[in-house]
This record gives C-alpha cells, sequence and structure tokens, in this order.
C-alpha cells in the first residue's frame, strides 16, 4: 500500500519543449559529428566509406550545415523560451532551480570531488540540477556559438575574408577541429557514462525523455530541491539539513 | 667465243643477281631485326621462370664478369665489382637473379639506393624469431656477409656492412660469401667492447617462454636460469596440488583414484549443467572485474587494478604477438608488434609499466606511510611487492640503458617516454653502460625467474588460488 | 527423428542462404572498416621509369606506344657510339631523364614545351646550365631541377584517365621533390576533399600553380588570380589564408606569412592542450565516480 502512493508521486522536470530540443539535438549532433569527422579524418578507410554512403562528399558537406543549422535553431528556441520564462511566466532565472551556475555550485562541486576521493561517505544535497547538468547545458549552449563562428567562416570565406585577414580562416580552422574534438568525444563518451554507465542510474536516466521522476529518485538525487519543495508545501523553516 | 661470252654474262647476271639477292635479303633481315636490337638486352624479363633468370644473371655478367682492370670505375675507386661466376656458383643463391636482390640497381643512375632486399623472399622474423627479433634494426646482410666491418648508420637507426674497412678504405664485397651462423664467433664482431654499433658488450642468450608474461618471446625454454625456476614453480604447484588432495573428497579419504574420479565427477556435472551461468558470472566479475576488492576499498580496487590489468594487458600483447609470428611472419602488424621500439609498442610497455610501479609504490605507501586500519602487513605481501617493483624498475633502467648504448634517435626513443628520461638521466654519467647492461639484463631475468619460482609458494600464490576458491564457492557469493 | 528431418531440410535451404548471406554482410562490413588506401598508378607501378627494362605489355598499350625507341633514343644510334660505355665512369652515373634530350618531346607536344620554358622549372633548369654540378657528384634525382621525364612518364604514360586519378597521381608526383607542400597540401581541405573525397570540384597542384609553369603563388595578386578561378567573389585578403600551412612552408622571406603561421601555431597549441586536459579530467572524475557508486552497492549502502 504505502510503495505504491510512493511511486505514484512525480515530480516534472521537463517540458515537452525541452525534451523535444534535445531530441532533435541528440540526433542532430550525432548527423553533425559523423559527418564532421568524416570530412576531417578523410585520409582513414572508413570516413571515405561513410562519405561513398551518403553520397559523395557534395552530400556530406550538405548534411554537415543541414545538421549545424538545425543545431543553432535549438539554441535559438532556447534563448526564446528563457525570454518567455522570464518576461510572460515571470519565473526567476536566477533561483535555486535554475540552470544557472549559482556561487553555490563551487561548494556542491568540492563536496562531490570530496565524496568522489573517499572524504565523505555520500554526495552533497544537489538542488534541482547538479553542477554536471549544468556544466552539459552550458558548454553546449555556449560551444554551439562559438562552433557556429568559426562554421560559418569556413562555410562563406569570400565574404569573411572581406572584413578578416585570410588567416583568421585557418584560425577558424583549428578551433572549429579542436572543439569538435572536445564536444564529441565529452558528449559520446563522458556525458553517456554519467547518464548511462553509473551505478545509480544504470542502465540509463530516461528523465530527459519521459520527463518526470519518481518520489525516491527526487530524494536520492535531488535532496536539496526535494526539501524546499516539501518546506514550501508544509511552510517549514528547516529547508537546509 | 660466243656461247664462252654468253656463259660469261650468264654468270655475270647470275653473281650480280646473287649479290643483289643477298644483299636485299640482308637487308630485310637488318631491317627486321632493328626493332628489335634494343630490346636484345632491354627486355623486361620474366622472373619466374628459369629462362628469365639466367638471362637477367647474363645481362649483369655483361659487365661484372670482366676483371676489375677492365673498368673506368675501378680505376677512379680501385674497388673491385667484379663478381667470379665461380664464387657466385658456390652461393646458395646461385639460381636467383641479381635484381631480385639488389632491386633497385638495375637503374641509372646505376647505384643501389635501397641496398640488398632479403625481404622480398625470406621473412624478416623466421629460424630464431628471439634474435631476429632483437637485431630488427641490424640490415640481414650486416650478419650474415662474411665480413667483419659493420658500422651504424645513425640517420636512418640502422646498423649496416660497412663499404669501409677500419683504415676507412674501401673494401669489396662481391664475393656474395654468407656467413655460416653455426659457429657463434659472429655475434663478436658487434658484440665485442667499446663497438660502434651500439652493442652491449656481452653476447646475452635470446628472451625465454617464460618473459611472454610482459614482454614477445619465442617457444623455447632459453638460459638454464628459467629451467631452475620453472622447475621450482612446477615443484610447488604439485606440491600444492598433492597438499590439496590430502583433505577428503566428497567423503572418500584414502584412495587417491577416488578422489580424483570424485573430484573431476563434480566438475563435469557442473560444467554441464545450468550452474555453469552462474559459474561464468562468477568468473566475470569476481575474477575479471575484481568485484570483492571493489566492495572492500575503492583504492584498494584501483592499486589491484593498476598491477593486475598491466600485467595483464601485457600479457595479451605478447601472446597475441606470439600467435600473429608464428602464423603470419611477414605481416606488417607482427613485424610493428615485435619491434620494441616502435611507437605503439614502446608507448604500451613504458604505460604499464609506469601504471605497475605505481601500483607498487601507492600500496607500499598505505603499507608503511598512511597505515589506515583495514591494511594488514604481512611479510610475505612485502616481498611480492618488492620483487614485482624491482622487477619493473629494473626492466625501466634496462630500458634506458638500451636507449642510451643503441643510440636510438630521439624521436624513435620518446616513445618509450619513461625510458627516454631514464636514458637521459644516464647520459649524465659516463660510465661503461655497455659492458653494464648484460649484469643489469641478468638482474632483470634473474628477478623474473625468482618471481616465477616464488609463484607457488609465497603470496604471489594467490593469482591462481583467489580465483580457484571463488569458483568453488561462487553459490555463497 | 522427422522433426530433426525437417530442421535439417530447412537448414539446407532456406537457412543455409540465411546463414551464407549474413556472412556475406559480415565479409562486405569487414571490407568496408578495412582502410582504402588511395594509390595512384604511379606507385602501383612494378617498374620505375629509370629502369633498365621495358615492359612491352605495358609500353605497347601506353600512350607512346606506336612509337619506335630511336624516335626518341635517338644519340643511341649515333655512330660512333659504345652503349655501355665502360671507360666513361659518369656514364651510368647520370640520372635517366638527362640521358635523352627533352627537348625531342617538343616535336609532338609544343604546347606544353612552350608552357614549361616559361615557368619556374625551366628557371631552375637555367640556372643548373650556369652552374653545373661537379662532374660524378650529381645531387639525386629530387634535388635537380626537372624536365619532361621528372613528372611524365614516358613508357608506360597512361591516357583517359579521370581528373580524380589525374590529380592524385599528381599529388604523388609533385610531392616526389616538394614532400612538405605535399604533406600540407593534403591536411589543407583542397587536398581533404580532392584525393581523399575524391571531389572533382577540388583544385589539385597545377589548378593553382598551372599545368606546367608551375608558378609560384608567394605574390598574393598572382595568388589571389588563381584564387578567382574557383571562388569568383574572392578579395585579396582571401589570399592570405595559409593553404600549404606547415612549418617547412613558409619561406623565412615573408615575415607577414610567418607571423600568422605564429599565431596560428600558438592558438592551435593552446587548443589542444586544453582539450586533452579537459578530457583526461572528466574521463578520470567519471571513471572514479563509478567506482566510488560500485563500491557503495556493492557495500549494500
Amino acid at each position: 500500500m504505502r510503495d505504491q502512493t510512493v511511486e505514484q508521486v512525480i515530480y516534472w522536470r521537463f517540458n515537452v519543449l525541452h525534451r523535444v530540443v534535445h531530441l532533435v539535438v541528440m540526433f542532430a549532433f550525432i548527423g553533425v559529428g559523423l559527418t564532421g569527422f568524416s570530412m576531417a579524418f578523410s585520409s582513414v578507410g572508413l570516413a571515405q566509406t561513410f562519405v561513398w554512403l551518403l553520397g559523395g562528399i557534395d552530400s556530406v558537406r550538405y548534411f554537415h550545415r543541414f545538421c549545424a543549422v538545425i543545431l543553432y535553431l535549438c539554441v535559438v528556441t532556447e534563448i526564446l523560451w528563457g525570454l518567455y520564462y522570464r518576461f510572460v511566466l515571470r519565473g526567476n532565472l536566477l533561483g535555486p532551480n535554475s540552470i544557472c551556475f549559482r556561487i553555490r555550485d563551487l561548494r556542491f562541486f568540492r563536496e562531490h570531488m570530496g565524496y568522489l576521493l573517499g572524504q565523505s561517505e555520500g554526495p552533497p544535497r544537489f538542488e534541482r540540477f547538479t553542477w554536471w547538468e549544468k556544466l552539459d547545458y552550458w558548454t553546449l549552449f555556449l560551444g554551439m556559438h562559438s562552433m557556429a563562428l568559426t562554421g560559418v567562416f569556413l562555410w562563406f570565406p569570400e565574404f569573411f575574408s572581406r572584413f578578416f585577414p585570410g588567416y583568421f580562416v585557418n584560425i577558424a580552422q583549428v578551433l572549429h577541429f579542436d572543439e569538435a574534438i572536445l564536444a564529441v568525444l565529452y558528449k559520446f563518451f563522458i556525458h553517456t557514462a554519467v547518464r548511462h554507465l553509473r551505478p545509480e542510474v544504470y542502465p540509463g536516466d530516461w528523465v530527459i525523455f519521459t520527463g518526470k521522476v519518481t518520489k525516491e529518485t527526487m530524494m536520492r538525487a535531488h535532496p536539496g530541491e526535494w526539501a524546499l519543495l516539501n518546506a514550501h508545501q508544509q511552510g517549514s523553516a528547516t529547508r537546509d539539513q | 667465243m660466243k656461247p664462252r661470252l654468253q656463259t660469261s654474262a650468264v654468270a655475270v647476271c647470275a653473281l650480280a643477281f646473287w649479290f643483289m639477292a643477298v644483299w636485299m635479303v640482308g637487308f630485310s633481315i637488318a631491317q627486321e631485326q632493328q626493332p628489335s636490337e634494343c630490346l636484345d638486352c632491354h627486355r623486361y624479363r620474366n622472373l619466374n621462370s628459369n629462362e628469365g633468370i639466367l638471362s637477367s644473371q647474363q645481362f649483369c655478367y655483361n659487365c661484372h664478369k670482366e676483371e676489375p682492370a677492365a673498368h673506368a670505375d675501378f680505376r677512379a675507386s680501385k674497388v673491385s665489382f667484379q663478381v667470379k661466376p665461380e664464387y657466385f656458383l658456390k652461393s646458395p643463391h646461385r639460381f636467383v637473379a641479381c635484381i631480385q636482390c639488389h632491386t633497385t640497381v638495375a637503374q641509372s643512375p646505376h647505384r643501389s639506393l635501397s641496398g640488398v632486399q632479403c625481404s622480398s623472399c625470406h621473412p624478416k622474423i623466421n629460424g630464431s624469431p628471439g634474435t631476429h627479433a632483437e637485431h630488427q634494426r641490424v640490415r640481414c646482410e650486416a650478419c650474415h656477409t662474411d665480413s667483419p666491418f659493420v658500422r651504424l648508420d645513425a640517420a636512418n637507426n640502422e646498423v649496416k656492412l660497412s663499404h669501409t674497412n677500419a683504415k676507412q678504405a674501401t673494401i669489396s664485397l662481391a664475393e656474395h660469401k654468407v656467413t655460416d651462423v653455426s659457429r657463434e664467433e659472429f655475434c663478436v664482431k658487434c658484440h665485442a667492447s667499446n663497438n660502434q654499433v651500439g652493442a652491449p658488450t656481452m653476447v646475452l642468450p635470446s628472451k625465454s617462454f617464460v618473459c611472454i608474461a610482459c614482454h614477445y618471446s619465442p617457444m623455447r625454454m632459453g638460459s638454464p636460469v628459467f629451467i631452475l625456476a620453472m622447475m621450482v614453480a612446477l615443484m610447488g604447484i604439485v606440491g600444492t596440488v598433492v597438499f590439496w588432495f590430502r583433505a577428503s573428497v566428497q567423503g572418500e579419504a584414502t584412495s587417491v583414484h577416488r578422489k580424483f574420479q570424485l573430484g573431476s565427477e563434480v566438475v563435469w556435472s557442473k560444467i554441464f549443467s545450468r550452474e555453469i551461468f552462474s559459474i561464468l558470472k562468477t568468473v566475470f566479475f569476481d575474477i575479471l572485474l575484481q568485484r570483492r576488492i571493489l566492495a572492500n576499498s575503492v583504492s584498494r580496487w584501483l592499486i589491484h587494478s593498476l598491477i593486475f590489468y598491466s600485467f595483464f594487458a601485457r600479457f595479451a600483447l605478447s601472446f597475441l604477438t606470439l600467435f600473429l609470428q608464428k602464423f603470419s611472419p611477414e605481416g606488417e602488424l607482427t613485424l610493428a608488434l615485435v619491434n620494441k621500439d616502435s611507437p605503439f609498442v614502446a608507448t604500451f610497455n613504458d604505460l604499464t609499466g609506469v601504471f605497475i610501479l605505481a601500483g607498487v609504490i601507492w600500496a607500499m605507501i598505505r603499507r608503511f606511510i598512511t597505515k589506515p586500519e583495514y591494511v594488514s602487513t604481512e611479510e610475505q605481501d612485502t616481498l611480492a611487492l618488492v620483487i614485482i617493483g624491482l622487477v619493473t624498475l629494473s626492466g625501466f633502467i634496462l630500458e634506458g640503458m638500451r636507449l642510451l648504448v643503441g643510440q636510438i634517435p630521439a624521436q624513435v626513443a620518446l616513445s618509450a617516454f619513461a625510458g627516454y628520461v631514464v636514458s637521459k638521466l644516464f647520459s649524465l654519467v659516463n660510465l661503461g653502460w655497455q659492458s653494464i647492461y648484460g649484469y643489469v639484463w641478468y638482474t632483470h631475468a634473474l628477478l623474473w625467474a625468482l618471481f616465477i619460482a616464488y609463484l607457488p609458494f609465497g603470496k604471489l600464490k594467490h593469482i591462481f588460488t583467489t580465483p580457484l576458491s571463488l569458483l568453488l564457492n561462487y553459490k555463497k557469493g | 527423428m522427422a522433426r530433426l528431418r525437417l530442421f535439417l531440410r530447412r537448414l539446407n535451404t532456406a537457412e543455409r542462404t540465411r546463414l551464407l548471406r549474413s556472412s556475406r554482410g559480415l565479409i562486405i562490413a569487414a571490407w568496408l572498416i578495412l582502410p582504402i588506401h588511395v594509390q595512384a598508378a604511379w606507385s602501383g607501378d612494378p617498374t620505375p621509369s629509370s629502369s633498365w627494362f621495358v615492359d612491352m605489355n605495358r609500353f605497347l598499350k601506353s600512350a607512346h606506344g606506336s612509337l619506335t625507341c630511336e624516335r626518341c633514343h635517338v644519340e643511341m644510334t649515333a655512330r660512333d657510339k659504345v652503349h655501355p660505355n665502360r671507360e666513361d665512369p659518369t656514364a651510368m652515373k647520370k640520372v635517366v631523364v638527362r640521358s635523352y634530350d627533352y627537348k625531342r618531346c617538343a616535336s609532338c607536344h609544343p604546347e606544353a614545351y612552350k608552357r614549361f620554358l616559361q615557368g619556374e622549372h625551366a628557371k631552375e633548369l637555367a640556372k643548373e646550365k650556369q652552374a653545373p654540378p661537379p662532374e660524378g657528384k650529381e645531387p639525386p634525382p629530387e634535388k635537380l631541377a626537372p624536365t619532361c621525364g621528372d613528372c611524365h612518364s614516358s613508357h608506360y604514360a597512361q591516357s583517359k584517365r579521370s581528373r580524380v586519378e589525374l590529380g592524385t597521381q599528381m599529388i604523388e608526383t609533385c610531392g616526389k621533390c616538394h614532400k612538405a607542400q605535399e604533406a600540407s597540401y593534403l591536411k589543407d581541405i583542397h587536398g581533404r576533399m580532392g584525393v581523399f573525397l575524391e571531389k572533382k570540384a577540388s583544385a589539385y597542384c597545377t589548378d593553382c600553380h598551372g599545368a606546367h609553369t608551375c608558378e609560384s603563388l608567394k605574390d598574393k595578386n598572382k595568388a589571389l588570380e588563381a584564387c578567382r578561378r574557383c571562388h569568383k567573389d574572392a578579395t585579396i585578403q582571401f589570399a592570405g589564408i595559409l593553404i600549404h600551412a606547415g612549418q617547412q612552408d613558409i619561406s623565412k622571406k615573408d615575415p607577414e606569412k610567418q607571423a600568422h603561421a605564429a599565431i596560428i601555431g600558438t592558438i592551435k597549441g593552446f587548443a589542444q592542450t586544453g582539450t586533452i586536459i579537459l578530457l583526461l579530467f572528466f574521463a578520470l572524475q567519471t571513471f572514479i565516480w563509478i567506482l566510488r557508486e560500485l563500491h557503495r552497492r556493492l557495500r549494500g549502502r
């Protein structure tokens, strides 16, 4: 009886817009990464085969740019959502429930590292978004801008070389490549490992697709937020124990 | 008169006709021959046929059979390129065309750019793979040609046959005499004190099969030290097994035969039953992934993994190399894996070595400095750690000395990052590293022999006993 | 028993074909994963053009297959000519393309010859003629100024090849002497597209540097002209993009390009170090994180 009631309590973490954006970003990112790396490492046989399968280098370039534009549109959507949230819904963009970094995240990070090194028994009491979730979000959000900037330099070199010296195109190439390596390796390996391989969430944390979490997960992974919610509901002042 | 005139006119006409015919025929023959004149010599021969080989040899003999004095070249440089057929016919290569070994010489400019190509017929590592694997930067002809002069080509990192003698005078190598490798004296032309080719002074034996835990080594028992170590280890293993079977097996206490019968029956029934899956699970989680140690402590798991997985990876790689060497001795991958200076192997070996050393040092620190309450120090454990640490440390010292003595160029040596640092440290002190190398080599080998011999007795026994006891008690876990 | 027979019969027909088909898929997949080496006709040549032996099978199929030997090697049949001349020690040391008169090519290819004379290679050749290397101590072929035969195979010149094939071979041919430029070209977008990904519209060596003229494009205006053959809207700054961006490619006499290359190099160094440090940190952190949580779970907490 009691178990059922516990499981029935559901907390919403992501609305439909965010779920759709994540799904689109996921596929567009895979597309942009595969096509980009097949062009960057074109001396490797596998890359040549992939390009051949997609119908030649011209279609690969088209696909790369198509996915990149979609990715950037997702970023724009997020910005629009932020404005909507702030000015129409009158939400707080800097509160404890926000995705923005706060000073407190530094403390969480230090405490989390201490937990990993065996100095404390459990992880710190995270709030709505943990530091790595915020990092995942903001690296992609800001990274998309710099990738887009260097990307358009490479897309329209004739146009941009009217205003900048030619070697800026070379610099754009270097940065575009290095950041792509960083982003793809981070997202494909570290993000995936944190989201799927960690014993606490294994075999997968589906919250980004379903949008909801159970009370148990809430208490385990976001005790800070849970305590805050309960404090509001019960009107209690003992929030941070 | 008339008939005579007639006769003579006929004769003149016939003669004229004869000459004309001869001239015409001759002309036509000449016309026919002319296009093929160049190709008499310059045709592309089929070296898969006897005719092609012999005529190709003949092409070279056109010039190289002659007395050296007949050559302007000889008069300039005083080196004879005369290949006497009577010498060459004694060679094992007498039915091989010259250009099959000297592949790039039949062209202009007429000089050999790539040297003799033995590997177009012979695999680079065959016969005695242990010896060949260690001498990968030594060109085949440097040892297999009967000439006492060799040199180190520092630019290409190769040891070559020298074209000059000790007095820097050019010598002729045209005799094509192949060394008799059954004599061991031919090693000494490099492995002598103060040699210039970067060889250690001692003629060291080839690696033994027991070295395969960390290095590629051929299937040979090698030095008697290893035979002794193996025998000690075998005795220990037999002793342990005998000790185990002293106990009763399933109630049978006396008959050894019955014990074996009952014991093997149990094993058989376990393998062919559903329990095999839970046994395999135990193998995977408890033996391969070391679940129990992780449950114990994270840092203990890290220390154990640093040592265990490094040894495991090294063993896997050297075993793969042995396998490849047996089944594709000429493969590109085989040659790269056998060569310990190749970038991947050098980096891999150094990385795993550093891991082992880090694990040993970390364990030592926990044992003697930080001393958490759950670490109980036993002398056996310390001995095992010390042996592993010393083997690894001597390995790095040996590698550093090899890089220094062998004058391996920096861009090659840098792949062995730790060994390179050691070699740079050694280069600060000018000791006779060439002669010390042999002793350090024997130290390293003896330490490993000690490891093997100690295996069934001390702490190291756990490599076998822990998995075994885990398997026997898998239900409890 | 009947069931077993049925099963076997099934396996013989449908199952077996499926098995075969799936394994064929595996084989094809293996082939796809194996690296495809871009190999020009030149490098696959079993006989280098300097070899003394002529493979008539291939010669007769080549573009020059209808010519007789004397048509080109005319001086070989001259009077008083001893062919392997043993009294002349330098005869054997001569590079093969020097042993025949390259001007003879002009009798059939006058246009190419004229352009060659205007180009950098011919200027280099003129310099070399003024100060010839000492007898018998000639430098290796790749250090000499090239004539026709250094770039073109005369015995086995293939005809009717595609643009990509020709371009790929060109990269190797030019790369025999201009090694650094070949390496940096293959790293550049033009090389990656043109050689590895077989994009016809990419530029190969002579598309920028001119066929047979082989100009240097150090002068920006000249370079811009070359750029504009494809990039119609290019401006003078566009010509400042480094195509051959390697260390050895940029001449020391060009301080501007040197400075640009230095800036690019610095940025590249920072970017790479940052990438490696960040990735290593997060990889190690995630690994220990997983271990810590496993440990907690195994302890039942």
